[in-house]
């Protein structure tokens, strides 16, 4: 543990627990476990091979990951830490041009691979300019004497890459100081100890899987990915691998329901049951409670750019859900500071909706080179300095309760927890289509998980060969389900092309 | 919307993974119907919820997983065929 207030970087705080509890579990992940000895012995091979491979300190101090999600990558994510970098994660089920993009505009030297993926790394590295290091780890590496550097607050943790408004994904560096805040933060609320055991239900790419891997390694707790399948018997995946924390968005905890997974007192050793990422609603919260008796079931809300979570709602099974029937989002964690303003950025009254703007360590500079959008959405505070605008609408509740989450400024939706700017879609669209375009999120399920249709004005177009072309620029999740040709785009009541004119369209279809 | 065949589900499935299957060698129409995603590592555990998501949505359908036992949920044939089921006009 770490007292508060004292910095210590993400690596020392790694190397406490090793210290500490050198043979208990670190991580696991298909069918293997490392100790805190063992991943720290492969973490530190890394680390020097980088230091090797890139030596100098100019530059930005980023090294990507490619691999999936296996110890190889944990162990590359805490060797590159060791090395004093952040780690840019890239994700082999990404296509090859988003991954590319990610590692050109980070500046990486290096990539570190797992052995599986090193020729869709070469394929990835073959085209840029300047082609970076691939590096294969070797496995333990034999104990010897590495001088690391140590991760100065300023130093970048990681670097993440969210959609983007503009047609291109956003660049968010998150530095050492913001992480480290967050994990204050955490400790302070969850008490974790090395017999726990967190679940890991996040691709790198995601910043709540920083939660996972951050939160236990400060605290000597493991780290289980479920195997293959694992996930399709959920009580058998938190039951064999005596999962305590679980964290997932709570997407993922519909599906287990909808496989059966979400019976009243199914998963007795649970203690802590944590969702982020996207609404959760008291219905579910309500069965996930019946189902784990013995665990806290708390909502936590915050976006990469505030560093993984800033608010918690602490759920009571069965009370009053807020606006939308939803779980509130809560209060502030940590040092975080929160404030419910305006379009002039005027603190609203009580009772009163408004955006929700964040200040306090765990906010980040700013957007990766990109000064305009840096500009659109962090601004300065009096009494709160630098700050962050949201896009989060939010009720500010009558006597202080907890706050409640309404919905977006903007156009930005959620699919399984992953941010999407309708925008960036219908760039793509547009490209690929070279036609105009609007794209909505709509559920196109009775379950009701939102998913993109797009309609798209061009009578003659492949749809076949469009959809195509958009999954080799577009992660999965932002493929429309949906291409719908049409003569004209549709027109609102005020003969304005919009996407509430489409959502008019599909809701009278209905 | 028509309702799919095996064959395109099927198509619709690989497309977005021919990469990875050509590093293991094969291309989509090589892949046998017992070829398990999972097991072969083209999707991992979340990625299991993805594809069913997307079918889901693609399709206008819903997942009876009842009718599907979870060996065969990722089983490139079964899944593939399963959704055709699903699709038929009843």
């Amino acid at each position: 543990m770490t007292a508060p207030g004292r910095y210590a970087p993400l690596s020392l705080r790694f190397l406490r627990s090793a210290l500490a509890f050198p043979e208990r579990p670190a991580v696991e992940a298909a069918g293997v476990t490392l100790t805190y000895n063992e991943l720290h012995r492969r973490a530190l091979g890394i680390a020097r091979l980088l230091l090797e491979r890139d030596p100098g300190s100019g530059g930005p101090q980023l090294s990507a990951v490619f691999a999936s999600r296996s110890v190889e990558a944990f162990a590359a994510v805490l060797g590159i830490l060791l090395r004093g970098h952040g780690y840019v994660p890239l994700n082999p089920r990404f296509p090859v041009l988003r991954n590319r993009d990610m590692l050109q505009r980070a500046g990486c030297r290096v990539v570190v691979v797992d052995p599986q993926h090193l020729d869709a790394a070469r394929e990835l590295a073959a085209e840029l300019p300047e082609p970076p290091v691939l590096l294969v780890p070797p496995g333990e590496e034999p104990d010897e004497e590495v001088a690391l550097p140590v991760g100065a607050p300023e130093t970048p943790a990681y670097l993440l890459f969210t959609s983007g408004s503009t047609g291109r994904p956003k660049g968010v560096l998150v530095r050492q100081a913001n992480v480290v805040a967050f994990l204050d933060a955490v400790s302070a609320r969850y008490d974790l100890n090395e017999t726990d055991r967190l679940s890991q239900l996040f691709d790198l790419t995601f910043d709540l899987s920083a939660f996972d891997m951050f939160a236990a390694w400060q605290n000597g707790a493991c780290v289980c990915c479920p195997e293959a399948g694992q996930l399709l018997r959920p009580s058998e995946f938190i039951r064999e691998s005596g999962v305590t924390v679980w964290f997932s968005v709570p997407s993922t905890a519909m599906f287990l329901e909808r496989l059966g997974g979400l019976k009243p007192g199914m998963f007795p050793a649970l203690r802590l049951s944590l969702f982020c990422g996207e609404a959760l609603t008291a219905e579910l919260a309500n069965g996930w409670a019946a189902a784990a008796p013995n665990s806290v079931v708390e909502n936590l809300y915050g976006p990469t750019e505030a560093t993984i979570a800033c608010t918690a709602h602490r759920w009571q099974s069965g009370s009053e859900p807020g606006a939308n029937g939803f779980v509130p989002i809560g209060e502030a964690i940590g040092a975080t500071r929160t404030r419910v303003v305006d379009e002039e950025l005027r603190e609203v009254g009580e009772g009163e909706a408004g955006q929700l703007l964040l200040g306090g360590p765990q906010v980040v500079e700013g957007y990766w080179d990109d000064a305009a959008a840096t500009a659109r959405s962090f601004v300065t505070m009096p009494g709160d300095g630098h700050s962050y605008l949201t896009g989060d609408r939010v009720l500010r509740p009558l006597g202080g309760g907890p706050l409640e989450y309404l919905g977006r400024i903007d156009s930005q939706i959620k699919i399984l927890g992953h941010r999407v700017e309708l925008e960036e879609v219908e760039a793509a669209l547009q490209e690929e289509a070279r036609a105009e375009a609007i794209a909505v999120g709509w559920p196109l399920t009775p379950s009701g998980a939102a998913g993109i249709v797009a309609f798209i004005a061009s009578p003659s177009l492949d749809t076949v060969q469009l959809r195509r072309a958009l999954s080799e620029r577009l992660p999965e999740y932002m493929v429309p389900r949906e291409l719908r040709v049409v003569e004209e785009l549709p027109l609102n009541a005020n003969g304005k092309r919009d996407r509430q004119a489409v959502l008019s369209i599909l809701e009278a279809e209905r | 919307m028509k309702p799919p065949t095996a064959n395109a589900v099927r198509d619709l499935i690989l497309e977005r993974m021919d990469e990875q299957l050509a590093a293991r060698g094969l291309t989509p129409s090589d892949v046998p119907p017992t070829f398990d995603l999972l097991l072969e590592g083209l999707i991992d555990s979340i990625g299991v919820v993805e594809i069913i998501l997307m079918l889901e949505q693609r399709f206008a359908i819903e997942f009876d997983f009842d009718e599907l036992p979870a060996d065969d949920l990722t089983k490139i044939g079964p899944l593939a065929a399963y959704v055709e089921r699903k699709s038929a006009p009843s």
